[in-house]
């Protein structure tokens, strides 16, 4: 009885070890030409920096908001907006702009509110 | 037909545009209860303390109304009107004014930037005020220069622009409104809220990480001089303001110099400054979404014998809700041998002006506050 269970547990570690290496190879497998399909780190920053750029111009223009001290972050499409504005209703108005954005897929506001 | 369709044209533009106008009501009410110490006795000499129930202490009480109305092609006309207020009494502010904060009417370009005419906060406090790391709540970035980076000025005519690659710059000009260009009359703003011709200028600049300022400004007071021999550089004055904020993930680092100068002040008595620096620097962590803490050093160092003085602060705040919080603030000045300098952001104590907030010279003054405030 033991050694059926000891059977049992070794072979099923060794099933969930054989399926781990098997999802490492696959893995390796598919991450050769995704490499070199991948944008540059270079073009990356580019891609991002241009984002930055569209959602700042965005906040700058959005109507009932003073966006100069917001500061916008891009990662992908995911937008982060740090700095400091005076209200919530300024906040929830630069959430609103940066995802009306074309490219941006998330907006995390870290805006803090204050004013003198 | 051709009249027709001219009308039926007029009609819906009017329609679109009245479409989106939009006015919006806001607010704050901030109180909380405040132990002070360093406070000169009235009944014989030494210090003493207070405890009170105040309004204000982590950010103005206010209420206001914005708008906006979209005139087509880019261009929209603005309005803003703020009034702070005491939630402690419910009283208006000392002069009595309505909208003391900001009354301004203006048109605003999205190409280019906004124009607006009327009352304001002074540009070292409406735009540097994200720059103190506690973003001039009472006792921070105005205690050591006696309050005169916060004032609101009267008659102005600001122009803001629109950001090009990072930068943006900002000016600011205030008429005194009397026969003679440089003087001032009663209900221009500033520490008397008489002050003369005043301007200012701002240069911005931002990227992902950092956010860099620059202000220059002068204030004249009501005789046109900057500077005089009563209050020193403390209600008029040049200003030189340059620092920024450094973005670190949950860490913002704050950093700025602020640089008080007279001119041509004749007769100061010893122990009115007729220039002054400042250096402020400090961090504020986001430890969560709701809660932050601050930590922050303020050093002043005047001259004429008017001395230096350092405040050191701890503080934070912790978010209920979206619009409700809860805040704490522990602050510490030091002065030097004959130096005055209170938490609080008094003009020096003059024989016409008594400041019994000031401590007693060379004496220093700790206080604490924790309060609660709601936006709407």
């Amino acid at each position: 009885m033991k050694a059926s269970q000891a059977i049992k547990a070794i072979s099923g570690a060794l099933i969930v070890l054989a399926s781990l290496n098997a999802y490492a190879q696959s893995s390796d497998a598919t991450a050769a030409p995704d490499t070199t399909a991948a944008p540059s780190a270079k073009s990356t920053k580019a891609t991002n920096r241009a984002l930055q750029r569209k959602v700042l111009k965005a906040l700058a223009r959005a109507k009932g908001l003073t966006a100069e001290n917001i500061t916008v972050r891009a990662r992908g499409g995911a937008v982060t907006l740090e700095g400091r504005v005076s209200d919530q209703g300024q906040s929830d108005i630069a959430t609103q702009t940066a995802q009306g954005v074309a490219g941006v897929t998330s907006v995390k506001n870290a805006l803090e509110i204050r004013a003198q | 037909m051709k009249k027709a369709l001219l009308a039926a044209a007029l009609m819906s533009a009017g329609v679109i545009a009245h479409a989106q106008s939009s006015v919006t009501l806001y607010g704050r009410l901030d109180a909380g209860v405040a132990y002070m110490s360093g406070i000169p006795s009235t009944t014989g000499g030494g210090s003493t303390s207070r405890v009170s129930l105040e309004s204000g202490d982590w950010g103005t009480s206010l209420w206001g109304m914005k708008g906006v109305e979209d005139l087509g092609g880019g261009l929209s006309a603005v309005f803003h009107l703020e009034g702070s207020f005491s939630t402690a009494t419910g009283a208006l502010p000392g002069s009595g004014e309505l909208f003391n904060r900001y009354a301004l009417v203006g048109i605003s370009d999205n190409q280019v930037g906004t124009l607006t005419l009327g009352r304001e906060l002074t540009l070292d406090g409406e735009d540097l005020w994200a720059y103190d790391p506690f973003a001039q709540s009472s006792w921070s970035s105005a205690s050591l220069v006696r309050g005169r980076n916060w004032q609101a000025s009267s008659n102005n005519i600001n122009f803001d622009s629109q950001t090009f690659g990072g930068f943006a710059a900002r000016v600011q000009y205030s008429l005194g409104n009397t026969t003679n260009f440089n003087e001032g009359a009663t209900g221009n703003g500033g520490q008397f809220n008489n002050e003369g011709r005043s301007d200012a200028v701002e240069i911005k600049y931002n990227n992902s990480y950092v956010q860099l300022r620059g202000v220059y400004d002068e204030v004249r007071n009501v005789n046109g001089g900057l500077g005089d021999a009563t209050d020193g550089v403390w209600a008029s004055s040049r200003e030189y303001m340059a620092g920024g904020n450094v973005i670190l993930g949950p860490f913002t680092l704050n950093a700025m110099y602020d640089g008080l100068r007279s001119s041509g002040v004749n007769g100061a008595a010893t122990g009115v400054a007729t220039t002054a620096n400042q250096e402020y620097g400090g961090v504020t962590w986001h430890a969560t979404p709701a809660a932050q803490l601050i930590a922050a050093v303020y050093h002043v160092n005047a001259n004429n014998g008017a001395g230096n003085a350092t405040m050191y602060t701890i503080g934070g705040s912790y978010n209920l809700s979206k619009r409700t919080l809860l805040d704490i603030q522990v602050a510490s000045v030091r002065n030097s041998n004959n130096a005055t300098f209170s938490l609080e952001a008094n003009l020096p104590s003059t024989p016409g002006n008594s400041q019994p907030d000031n401590p007693l010279p060379g004496h220093s003054q700790t206080g604490v506050y924790a309060g609660i405030e709601h936006s709407f």
